[in-house]
């Protein structure tokens, strides 16, 4: 009875009209349905990533030992070479003796390494390998079997809203050129419309040559007519050809063609053209996300001295009993940041934004009540070799009597650059590897270099390089809310590619973080 | 793989038979979730939790009725319980206070029939949206909407008549159809 009263033929309209809508979803959707159902299946890769991050964690260990055996026996040299110095000297000041014998050995895990393992950089490679592009297979799409007879208002549509294939009314559904050149060139054939003679709308105008004097004008490089009986494997590859005529004709149009073509007609092309720009833009949109980080951390550094050509004896006025051990401490460093992230494959995500770095580690040194002068090792600018060049200072390397902490830090604006590999998850969590490379900008810092003697710090912000390349890699997971927005949280290794100093100063000094990256991600 | 095949397989959970049956099903499917949803990805999400009923609960099919129209069924429930679980939704029991809401149809484009009545579908506010479809296409009653969208059965009524006649002015507006040609709606202009 109600269904009586309000049922009309409206409802059996729209019934048939959306009937046979088709859209074909993305190879995503499969692919999260097929981890749903399959989750055992999801280990082999969880398995292969975890041991990729223990090889990489190993390798840098191993690199890290074989550094400081290194550093052990450059210390160790530089040590016969200091037996030069006096080994008890007396000084103006009198109340301190500087003893020059003391190890020059580097104190427990502060140890001074002075390489870094590049496997640890390097190993986004392995990242890449596995990156392969999921791309739609059209051919598929198009070979589906769907009689063009049959179905007179069936319309199905790709990723993108294209009309694969479909009723007469697919016309309209060729994007951008080739939906603006037919609307164009419809109004013509604007007294054949009651003819509902299923042809691509391209092949369609192109093969009634006397419909307009327009189409007469145009250099149709190709004429050709889908017979909708000819059978459903051929229609697609007809269909095919049809939009290729079509684009032909689009390409060889030139633009003033174009407008006398359609000046005098009185068709919505506009709005077409414009809601195809208006598709266009959302495509990239719909493949864009804006992602804002904070990455709190530990900051160290690793340090590669080169032998002095001769070690001094400073002059101080006034020193507690120095040594040679260096008593470094790791400190709390800070990352933010706003990215453009853009998905270029099923998996895979590039993205590039800018951050700003705030890095930090410390030294235990000793404050004297005086200045003194020391030496700091320099590479000659005009030959091979270095030379020493005194410094005032007021830090003593001296761990023992240790009462000041020396602040080691920079500020640094970067452009990260890099990519973001999906490993696994589902619509909702998702699990990434990712690594960038990171032009940096070092606008400001604080650096307390080591004498050439190492029994004294000098405060010379000067030999701080404005330029380097940072590198990070990472593993987070996204969360994605209700609202769309994704949650990220994961670790992340941070790693200076190039010396903190400039060439000028003879040690080379990087620095590393490792903390732990908190995301927000929104589309745009 | 026929039918059959199909259905057997994915019970015993192969991967090769639920892909065979997802690739049959899923494009018309998607079409159904996009007339729900408010953007393609949100079809695709609401096509994926639909097909991970469908194959969840696939042993208790019984092979009474067409297979399509059982999964089309369970895909339907789960656009609406997606959308009552969205906070929008709820707070536009525009069910309710949809008078006056402007709709989108002025940006929808003349591109080919069905698809460019699907726009005009979901150009429609929310409420009026879902009401429509599930009783102009889906064919369910005023009063399982009532139960399913938690509103009273008069207001799914009054709701699904105001919808009709904005889905009338702007199919008309579009020239899809013809005004009050003889109440017939078959034919295109």
């Amino acid at each position: 009875m109600e269904k009586e009263f309000y049922n009309d033929n409206f409802e059996e309209f729209l019934r048939e009209s959306t009937e046979d809508f088709k859209m074909y979803p993305s190879r995503r959707v499969w692919h999260s349905l097929y981890n749903d159902l399959h989750p055992d299946r999801k280990w082999p890769s969880l398995a292969v990533s975890l041991l990729l991050i223990t090889a990489i964690l190993y390798l840098g260990v191993i690199n890290n030992n074989a550094i400081n055996a290194n550093t052990n026996n450059l210390l160790a040299a530089g040590k016969e070479a200091g037996e030069v110095a006096t080994k008890s000297t007396s000084f103006p000041g009198g109340d301190v003796e500087l003893n020059s014998s003391a190890s020059t050995q580097v104190r427990g895990q502060k140890s001074i390494p002075v390489k870094v393992s590049p496997s640890l950089v390097g190993a986004s490679d392995s990242y890449l390998v596995q990156m392969q592009a999921d791309k739609l297979r059209v051919q598929d799409l198009l070979n589906l079997n769907i009689p063009a007879t049959a179905i007179p208002a069936t319309v199905q549509v790709d990723r993108n809203d294209n009309v694969i294939t479909g009723s007469p009314d697919t016309k309209n559904t060729m994007r951008t050129s080739s939906a603006f050149v037919y609307n164009n060139l419809s109004s013509a054939q604007a007294n054949i419309q009651s003819d509902l003679n299923p042809n691509v709308a391209a092949a369609q105008t192109i093969s009634n040559p006397g419909s307009s004097t327009t189409l007469n004008s145009l250099p149709v490089i190709e004429n050709k007519t889908i017979d909708p009986t000819s059978g459903n494997n051929t229609n697609a590859n007809q269909l095919t050809g049809g939009i290729t005529s079509a684009k032909t004709v689009t390409n060889s149009l030139s633009e003033n063609q174009i407008f006398k073509s359609t000046q005098n007609l009185d068709l919505p092309w506009v709005e077409d053209h414009a809601f195809y720009n208006r598709k266009n833009k959302g495509v990239w949109k719909a493949k864009s996300s804006l992602q804002y980080y904070i990455t709190p951390s530990i900051g160290y550094r690793t340090i590669e001295t080169a032998p002095s050509p001769v070690v001094t004896n400073s002059v101080v006025a006034s020193a507690p009993a120095t040594s040679n051990e260096v008593d470094q401490h790791a400190a709390i460093n800070l990352e933010a940041g706003a990215a453009l992230r853009y998905k270029i494959g099923k998996k895979l995500i590039i993205k590039g934004g800018l951050q700003i770095n705030y890095t930090s580690y410390t030294i235990n040194g000793y404050e004297l009540k005086h200045p003194s002068q020391t030496t700091l090792a320099l590479n000659n600018t005009n030959s091979s070799g270095s030379s020493l060049q005194p410094y005032n200072t007021s830090y003593a390397n001296s761990p023992a009597l240790s009462n000041s902490k020396l602040n080691n830090k920079t500020l640094q604006f970067s452009i990260p650059l890099g990519i973001d590999y999906q490993l696994a998850g589902n619509h909702r969590l998702k699990w990434y590897a990712g690594a960038t490379i990171q032009p940096t900008l070092v606008t400001s810092g604080n650096a307390y270099l080591l004498s050439s003697d190492s029994k004294f710090y000098v405060n010379e912000n000067a030999f701080i390089n404005r330029w380097n390349i940072n590198t990070s890699l990472e593993t987070f997971i996204t969360y994605k809310l209700n609202d769309g927005m994704l949650l990220q949280a994961g670790p992340q290794v941070r790693y200076q590619m190039f010396s903190t100093y400039s060439k000028q100063f003879t040690a080379s000094e990087k620095l590393y973080n490792a903390g732990l990256k908190f995301g927000l991600i929104r589309n745009l | 793989m026929t039918e059959e095949q199909m259905l057997a397989g994915s019970t015993k959970n192969n991967a090769a038979a639920q892909e065979a049956l997802y690739n049959r099903f899923s494009p018309r499917m998607l079409g159904v979730c996009y007339r729900f949803a408010k953007s393609r990805e949100d079809a695709e999400d609401m096509l994926q939790e639909g097909f991970i009923k469908v194959f969840t609960q696939l042993h208790q099919y019984r092979n009474e009725g067409a297979l399509e129209g059982w999964i089309r069924r369970i895909v339907v429930h789960t656009c609406i319980n997606i959308l009552k679980k969205n906070k929008k939704f709820n707070e536009s029991v525009d069910i309710i206070h949809a008078n006056g809401l402007h709709t989108r149809e002025d940006i929808i484009p003349s591109i080919m029939q069905a698809k460019q009545i699907v726009e005009c579908i979901r150009s429609l506010p929310l409420g009026y949206r879902t009401v429509l479809n599930l009783y102009a296409i889906e064919g369910f009653s005023h009063r399982e909407i009532g139960q399913l969208l938690e509103i009273e059965e008069s207001t799914s009524r009054s709701q699904y008549t105001r919808a009709k006649a904005m889905l009338e002015e702007i199919l008309v507006k579009k020239q899809i159809i013809q005004k009050y040609r003889s109440k017939k709606y078959g034919n295109p202009i």
